[in-house]
C-alpha cells in the first residue's frame, strides 16, 4: 500500500469510527508522522488500533446499551430470516408447476426471487436502523461491529462450501450464491447504518443550531 | 505507603516521557521518546488512552497548542505533569526499588 492511500484510509477510519475529545489530536499526530515518512501500512495499523481501542472504551462505557442494540438487531434479522425461509420454500414449491404451465413463468420465478432478496435486505436495514437508534453514542462504530459480526457469522458456512467444492464442482453455485448474498447484505448493513447515523447527526446539529 | 501509589507500566512510561520532554510533550515526541528507550514503537491511540487516564486521575494536565500545516490544521495537545503526578511517580519508583533490592540473582552482571 502506498503512503497516500494508507493515509486516506487511516484518516477516514479515525475520523468516521472514533469519538472523543482527543480524536483531532490523534489525527494530527498521524498526519505529522506521515509527513515524517511513516509508511502507509504503519498509518493503517495505527488507525485500526485507534478504532479497536475506541471500541473497547465504547463497550466499557455503554456496555448494556451496546448489548441491547446487538440483541435487538439479531432478533429483527432472525424474525425476517424466518419469513424469508417461508417465502423461499413457497417459491421453491411453486417453481416446477409454473414453469410447466406458462412460458412467462421464468420471469415470475425471477421476480419472486428478487422479492425474497429485497425482503431480506429490508430486514437487515430495519435491524441496523433499530440498533443505531438504541446505541446513539457511537453509531458508526456499532454499524461496523454489526457488519463484521455478520461476515464472521457467514464464515463457517463459506469454509464448509469451499471444502465441499474441493470434492465436487457442483458446490460452486452454492458458494457463489452464499458469497453474493453475504456481500449484498453486508453492503445493506453498512449503507443503511451510515445513512441512519448521518441523518441522526444532521438532526442533532439542526437542533443545536435552532 | 498509599494503597494506589504504584502506577502501571504504561502510565510510568508515559509520565517519564512527559517529564523528559518538558514543554514539548505532545503525542508524537512522547511516542518517539518511549520508542527510543524501550525499543518498540507504541500505538498512538494507546498513548492517548493512557494520557486520558492520567488526566482523569489528576496526574497530568493538558493544554491546546496552535494548529500547524504539517498536522492538517489540527492543534497539538501539550501535556505536563502535576505535583500529584510527580509524587505518584516517585512513590512508584521507591516501591519498585524496594522490591528489586536484595534479590541475589539480580546482583552483578551475570544472568
Amino acid at each position: 500500500m502506498n503512503q497516500s492511500a494508507g493515509l486516506r484510509v487511516a484518516v477516514w477510519l479515525v475520523a468516521r469510527l472514533t469519538y472523543g475529545e482527543r480524536r483531532e489530536s490523534i489525527l494530527g499526530d498521524l498526519l505529522e508522522r506521515h509527513a515524517q515518512g511513516e509508511t502507509g501500512w504503519w498509518l493503517l495499523r495505527q488507525a485500526l488500533c485507534t478504532v479497536f481501542i475506541g471500541l473497547k472504551k465504547a463497550i466499557g462505557q455503554y456496555g448494556l446499551l451496546f448489548a441491547l442494540a446487538l440483541t435487538a438487531a439479531w432478533a429483527t434479522v432472525f424474525a425476517f430470516g424466518i419469513v424469508n425461509s417461508i417465502i423461499r420454500n413457497e417459491v421453491g414449491r411453486l417453481g416446477p408447476s409454473i414453469t410447466r404451465d406458462a412460458p412467462w413463468s421464468h420471469h415470475l420465478y425471477f421476480v419472486a426471487f428478487l422479492i425474497s432478496i429485497a425482503q431480506l435486505c429490508f430486514g437487515y436495514a430495519l435491524a441496523v436502523w433499530i440498533a443505531v437508534r438504541i446505541y446513539r453514542p457511537h453509531p458508526r462504530l456499532l454499524v461496523c461491529v454489526l457488519a463484521a459480526l455478520h461476515v464472521a457469522a457467514g464464515m463457517p458456512w463459506a469454509i464448509r462450501l469451499v471444502q465441499d467444492l474441493m470434492t465436487n464442482a457442483r458446490y460452486l453455485e452454492g458458494l457463489l450464491w452464499h458469497l453474493g448474498l453475504t456481500t449484498v447484505t453486508t453492503v445493506t448493513i453498512i449503507a443503511s447504518g451510515f445513512w441512519t447515523a448521518n441523518r441522526m447527526a444532521r438532526h442533532r446539529e439542526g437542533r443545536l443550531t435552532n | 505507603m498509599a494503597r494506589h501509589a504504584l502506577l502501571g507500566q504504561s502510565e510510568m512510561l508515559v509520565l517519564l516521557a512527559v517529564l523528559r520532554l518538558g514543554r514539548e510533550a505532545y503525542g508524537v515526541p512522547i511516542s518517539r521518546e518511549i520508542a527510543a528507550h524501550i525499543g518498540r514503537d507504541p500505538a498512538v491511540a494507546g498513548i492517548y488512552a493512557t494520557l486520558e487516564r492520567l488526566e482523569r486521575r489528576g496526574l497530568i494536565t493538558a493544554a491546546m497548542g496552535e494548529p500547524t500545516a504539517a498536522r492538517g490544521g489540527r492543534a497539538k495537545t501539550y501535556f505536563s505533569i502535576t505535583v500529584t503526578g510527580l509524587k505518584q511517580l516517585r512513590a512508584s519508583q521507591e516501591a519498585l526499588q524496594r522490591f528489586w533490592s536484595g534479590i541475589p540473582q539480580l546482583v552483578g552482571d551475570k544472568p
